[in-house]
């Protein structure tokens, strides 16, 4: 039995050293007196010393007596330091799981306690407080028992901060008001004097021994420390379970920046200063009941008495800090989410029915807020970067706080390292995002992360909207959702009109859901469902377009082929942009097509054939992207890096996206003229449209969109237009447009995004200013023009491009060169997803790219010009200046490399973009690198042979996917080598080609 | 104090069973299932240890940070799971074959079980079945009911979890007040240098009882 103490004490020795200068010393000390009690004592209790001592007149006796003597002092110290470690161990877990400690280093190593089995940190910041009890000596007299408060202090908010605490029902309550009200501390006053809440009051003390302390309580300390074991493991699990673990873990997890109050604790004997009143049970928020709860550890046993610890708690602990502006606000909004919802936004409105809308109230929030609060919409409304995380659902929101500083560092490479999958998955992600908040990265990422779906996209499209109502980014998808949504919806509709729409919807749900829904939503509201996926499908379009374009440029080529192919994709349903979709579509349908898909059979088909390989790709895009989203979510740790970073790009991007924003609301003026004729002539194409004709047309209205955009396609492009409404429909109703909606959104969300897109946009401006020329670069400075429309379409293409070749990077840069040419060329290459996704994108773009495309531009441009530059300055430039050798293509290629940029750069939204892009370009690229290039002759071939949609879509699909995998695996140099093809091939493009050559490859 | 130093459990003495409602949806179930047993054994694990903590679903949960421990919990977990849902999907139909009854057509609901117990060496004759030599005689043993629960709408989903998350930190303050309110059965640690105690962790156990099973081992 002694040995196990031994063990301990030899424990407790290690340990003690710390402690030693003071105990070593007070005990020692005491010892001498203590042992002189003890003797009394032991007299008093009839034991041994004293009657040994009185035997000890013999030699033996004092023999036995010095041992006895040793022994017991042995046995004393031990038990004493386990009574002190009893302390001390309580109050290093208790603190440690409220405030930082500091780790004692001592000769370069780290002091720890390891008493009780349980190893931690020790600290020098205890060794004051604790001193009492370091030195207690248990026999000597009652250790007075150990109070450690946990408080807020007031007193460490800056003048223009508040604390405030939140009720179940999120509603924000001024705790200072509360405090001087009840407790009645002067706001004066209070400065000087205490002026805190007490979260929890621990009391840790040792019981009354049920019985006179035995002298030789110490052999039964091995039993004792057995169960203290259980208590203080038992207490290091319950620390963390209590509402003030989760306020502190919620600081922690805040950036530094942030504004937050720190716990602050204290440890007593448990007296109360008098003239206090005790804050600790204080009700902050008018609610009935109690405001606390009482937990009692049960006692452990020891020879001198119990141990007992017990901790009296608030219950909600739910505090932010706020602006004083902010407060007022959130009681606004307490009052009425779903009215400060309308006002925001229409969109908001509907997302904060869908959910709780913490997203509408999070624009309202400060950044603190929304940083603290993670379910809490309300902080974003402040600013812009809170508008953007507003965007998001409060998760988003939550997220965001994290992601502030990730956007710039996604600007960072780490898109570009993703691999084809987490492109993928970053392109879904990105699309996500962009539904949901368009306009910042971060809220896209966030809202994917947390409810991605639900209301997430919803609430952050609304919010995204409404923040971006000054912004452009925005703008671009909420403008576009909204204004292309009614443009779009019939497109979509029109285009689609089979059931497509709706598994779009449902895909692209499913994959961007909230994004997807926030443009749904306004989508919707045109079409209903179908809307919601024309919605989609508008974000869609923009990839689509890129698609169609490298497809139209195929089918331009292979006009007929063209048609056979896009038949292939897009027979099932609409032919006309089928054909050309149909296969782009198919690659971006993939990932929602592969729902799609199956939902209507033609466009499914068709998107299958066009897709094929693609739509294989794309579905397991979409598997992928959701995964990625997962993944991206789950990574957004690491985005925090750059966060940081990208919170000063994200401030320029918010001044750029502002300046952009205004041209890009003048653009929506044209884009929504545009997207009206556009939905017109979609609709009369859809009608008259012979799907393979409207393909055909669609490739061309890619092009013209190209074409406008840029030289290169031209071809195409004058055709395009008047085809471009049909074979967008078709396209769009290809299912690709979904996929392709959700790539694009997850593009358009890019370029929505405000960061991510904006940044992409801001290079893509960047490179459309350095290209003048480029339509749609210019797009946005076009866009005051009537170009506008075209800036868009072309924008819609880059970014289509973009995400492509956002989403390989590398291979994307080939890709995007194919993209390039798709815009040309790519319509060709991946004419099949491309001219589905294409027509019904660009049309949605076209829609809904002169707000979308050219706030996100704008926005884009100044963040991406921030961030992106930062990040990628030289793909950046390459980009641009690719762009410049191809005003159109590099208009596009800009768009490309801004998203590459913006996927590169960008966080991870690239990533996502790219992963969208990736996803897209996965599956474009396997479309669109088959197609375009390589492919293009032989998916070509096969799409001709398409003509028998069926066999020519599993062919497609086949050739496709291996050309994908390869892609992928190769990282896309032989997507590269096809876009490259393409390019060639589409020749069309010198933009595409140039891209290619600058830089992308 | 000393019964427990004494002897722990007599042979006959009641070994005591703690039982776990534990719910979990599919996503989540492998990680809630490993968060259950390593707060268990967090206070049951009596070497010296840095404690550790762990997130899950808005809670943070004790963890021990050893391999090997680490190792057998999470496949232990894993293969409950696997009996469980035998896939994601599943969920409905097969209850891990032990005490699902009936509810695998349950709307989607399935269960399983999961056993830890807990040994210690003795070296007597003992009561117990081997007469001589070290025996090891279960001291403790915990018993997880999961239920996996399927949801099929998306409020579904959220309420599951809010479900899954009540339910975990309900289970874990329950743990907290058994091991606080029975500390004396634990027997007496004869070693600091390794586990004092042999653990075994049994999936879906026979109904056989466990309350018999005391000397098996």
């Amino acid at each position: 039995m002694q040995r196990p103490p031994h063990r301990f004490t030899s424990n407790s020795a290690a340990t003690s050293p710390r402690t030693n200068p003071l105990r070593s010393n007070n005990n020692r000390d005491r010892d001498d007196p203590a042992y002189s009690l003890e003797k009394t004592m032991s007299s008093g209790t009839g034991r041994s010393s004293d009657d040994v001592s009185s035997g000890a007149g013999s030699e033996e006796v004092s023999q036995t007596l010095d041992e006895k003597m040793a022994e017991e002092q042995k046995g004393r110290q031990r038990l004493n330091n386990i009574i002190q470690q009893f302390y001390i161990k309580g109050a290093l877990v208790i603190v440690g799981a409220r405030h930082t400690l500091r780790p004692w280093v001592k000769n370069n190593v780290v002091k720890q306690n390891k008493w009780f089995n349980v190893v931690l940190n020790d600290s020098e910041e205890l060794l004051e407080p604790l001193s009492h009890w370091r030195s207690l000596d248990v026999l000597d007299d009652r250790p007075s028992p150990m109070v450690i408060e946990v408080y807020l202090d007031l007193n460490d908010l800056t003048p223009s901060q508040t604390l405030v605490i939140l009720d179940k029902d999120g509603q924000r309550w001024d705790v200072a008001e509360s405090l001087n009200r009840l407790v009645g501390y002067n706001s004066r006053p209070s400065a000087t004097s205490r002026k805190e809440i007490v979260l929890e009051r621990w009391r840790v003390e040792l019981g009354q021994a049920s019985a006179a302390v035995p002298s030789e309580a110490w052999y039964d300390l091995p039993n004792a420390y057995k169960k203290a074991v259980v208590l203080f493991r038992s207490l290091f699990t319950h620390t963390r379970i209590l509402p003030t673990w989760k306020y502190f873990r919620r600081i922690a997890k805040n950036p530094p920046h942030s504004p937050a109050l720190k716990l602050k604790y204290r440890i007593s004997n448990g007296d109360i200063a008098p003239n206090t009143r005790d804050t600790l049970d204080l009700s902050l928020v008018p609610e009935p009941g109690s405001v606390t709860s009482r937990y009692v550890f049960e006692p452990s046993l020891s020879p001198v008495g119990p141990f007992c610890i017990s901790v009296e708690y608030r219950e909600n602990c739910d505090f932010r800090v706020d602006d004083s502006e902010s407060l007022l606000s959130s009681h606004f909004m307490a009052s009425d989410d779903k009215y400060f919802r309308p006002s925001l936004s229409p969109q908001r409105g509907s997302r904060n029915d869908k959910d709780h809308v913490p997203g509408s109230l999070p624009t309202r929030r400060n950044f603190v807020e929304e940083q603290a609060d993670q379910g809490h919409a309300y902080g974003s409304m402040s600013t812009f970067h809170a508008v953007g995380q507003p965007s998001t659902s409060p998760i988003s929101a939550i997220r965001n706080a994290h992601w502030p500083g990730v956007d710039p560092s996604p600007s960072t490479s780490p898109p570009q390292k993703l691999p084809p999958n987490h492109r993928m998955a970053q392109g879904s992600k990105s699309s996500l995002r962009s539904v949901e908040g368009g306009a910042l990265p971060y809220q896209r990422r966030t809202s994917v992360s947390f409810q991605p779906f639900k209301a997430g996209s919803l609430a952050s499209s609304p919010a995204s909207g409404a923040m971006h109502m000054p912004v452009p980014p925005s703008p671009s998808s909420s403008s576009l959702g909204r204004d292309r949504p009614s443009s779009l919806s019939p497109l979509a509709q029109g285009a689609t009109g089979t059931s497509l729409p709706a598994q779009h919807a449902r895909n692209r749900n499913s994959l961007t859901t909230l994004p997807q829904q926030a443009l749904r939503a306004p989508v919707n509201i045109p079409n209903e469902t179908a809307i919601a996926s024309s919605a989609s499908s508008s974000p869609k379009p923009a990839p689509i377009s890129r698609y169609s374009s490298s497809f139209s440029n195929r089918r331009n080529r292979f006009s007929s082929a063209s048609a056979g192919t896009g038949t292939g994709g897009s027979n099932s349903r609409t032919e006309d942009g089928d054909p050309s979709g149909g296969n782009n579509s198919s690659g971006k349908g993939s990932v929602s097509s592969s729902t799609r898909a199956d939902t209507s059979t033609p466009d499914v088909v068709s998107g299958g054939a066009g897709a094929g390989g693609g739509s294989s790709g794309s579905v397991q895009a979409d598997d992928d992207n959701l995964k990625d989203f997962i993944k991206l979510l789950e990574q957004k740790k690491e985005l925090k890096s750059f966060n940081r970073t990208d919170e000063r790009v994200k401030e320029a991007n918010i001044t750029r996206t502002t300046a952009q924003l205004s041209k890009y609301q003048r653009m929506r003026d044209s884009n929504a003229a545009l997207s009206d004729s556009l939905s017109s002539s979609l609709l009369l194409h859809r009608s008259s449209s012979s799907s393979s004709r409207q393909l055909s047309a669609v490739p061309p209205m890619i092009a013209d969109r190209g074409g406008s955009f840029e030289s290169s396609s031209p071809g195409k492009p004058i055709s395009p237009h008047t085809p471009h409404t049909p074979a967008i429909p078709s396209r769009l109703s290809a299912g690709s447009v979904i996929d392709y909606s959700d790539v694009r959104r997850s593009r358009s969300g890019a370029r929505s995004a405000p960061r991510s897109s904006g940044r992409d946009r801001a290079d893509l401006g960047v490179e459309t200013d350095m290209d003048t020329a480029v339509p749609g670069a210019s797009g946005m400075e076009r866009t005051g023009s009537n170009a506008i429309p075209i800036p868009t379409s072309p924008r819609a293409w880059p970014y289509v491009r973009r995400s492509s070749s956002v989403a390989q990077q590398q291979r994307q840069q080939a890709i995007d060169d194919p993209d390039v040419d798709l815009y040309g060329m790519r319509s060709a290459s991946l004419p099949n997803d491309d001219s589905q996704g294409i027509s019904m994108s660009e049309l949605v773009r076209m829609t809904q790219e002169p707000g979308n495309v050219i706030p996100a531009a704008g926005a884009l441009l100044e963040t991406g010009s921030a961030a992106d530059s930062g990040d990628d300055p030289a793909v950046a430039l390459a980009p641009y200046a690719t762009g410049d050798a191809t005003a159109d293509t590099l208009s596009y290629r800009p768009r490309t490399s801004g998203d590459r940029y913006s996927q590169r750069g960008r966080w991870r939204i690239p990533p996502s973009h790219t992963a969208g892009s990736s996803a897209s370009s996965s599956t474009a690229h396997p479309a669109s690198a088959p197609g375009p290039g390589s492919m293009s002759s032989t998916s070509r071939g096969s799409r001709n042979s398409f003509g028998s949609r069926g066999a020519a879509v599993t062919r497609d699909r086949d050739e496709d996917d291996e050309p994908l995998l390869f892609t992928m695996s190769e990282l896309g140099a032989q997507s590269r080598k096809s876009l490259e093809d393409a390019r060639g091939g589409s020749s069309s493009s010198g933009t595409g080609r140039a891209r290619g050559g600058s830089g992308w490859q | 104090m000393d019964p427990t130093t004494a002897s722990p459990t007599t042979p006959r003495q009641r070994t005591p069973d703690y039982t776990l409602d534990i719910f979990a949806d599919p996503t989540f179930a492998k990680d809630i299932i490993k968060a259950v047993l390593h707060t268990i054994f967090f206070h049951r694990y009596f070497t010296p240890i840095v404690p550790v903590s762990r997130d899950l679903l808005d809670l943070t949960l004790p963890a021990i940070d050893d391999v090997d421990l680490e190792t057998l919990i999470d496949q232990r977990a894993s293969a409950l799971v696997r009996e469980l849902g035998s896939g994601e999907g599943g969920g409905l139909g097969r209850g891990g074959g032990y005490g699902a009854g009936g509810m695998g057509g349950m709307s989607g609901a399935s269960r399983g079980q999961l056993a830890v117990q807990f040994y210690e060496k003795r070296r007597r004759k003992g009561y117990t079945f081997f007469g001589k030599g070290d025996e090891e005689v279960c001291w403790e043993q915990w018993t997880l009911d999961v239920t996996l629960a399927t949801p099929r709408t998306e409020t579904d989903v959220i309420k599951v979890r809010r479900a899954m998350e009540k339910s975990l930190q309900k289970t874990t303050m329950k743990i907290i007040d058994i091991v606080n309110r029975d500390k004396g059965h634990i027997p007496p640690i004869t070693t600091t240098e390794s586990n004092p105690f042999p653990y075994q962790i049994l999936v879906n156990p026979k109904n056989d009882g466990w309350s018999q099973r005391m000397g098996i081992f």
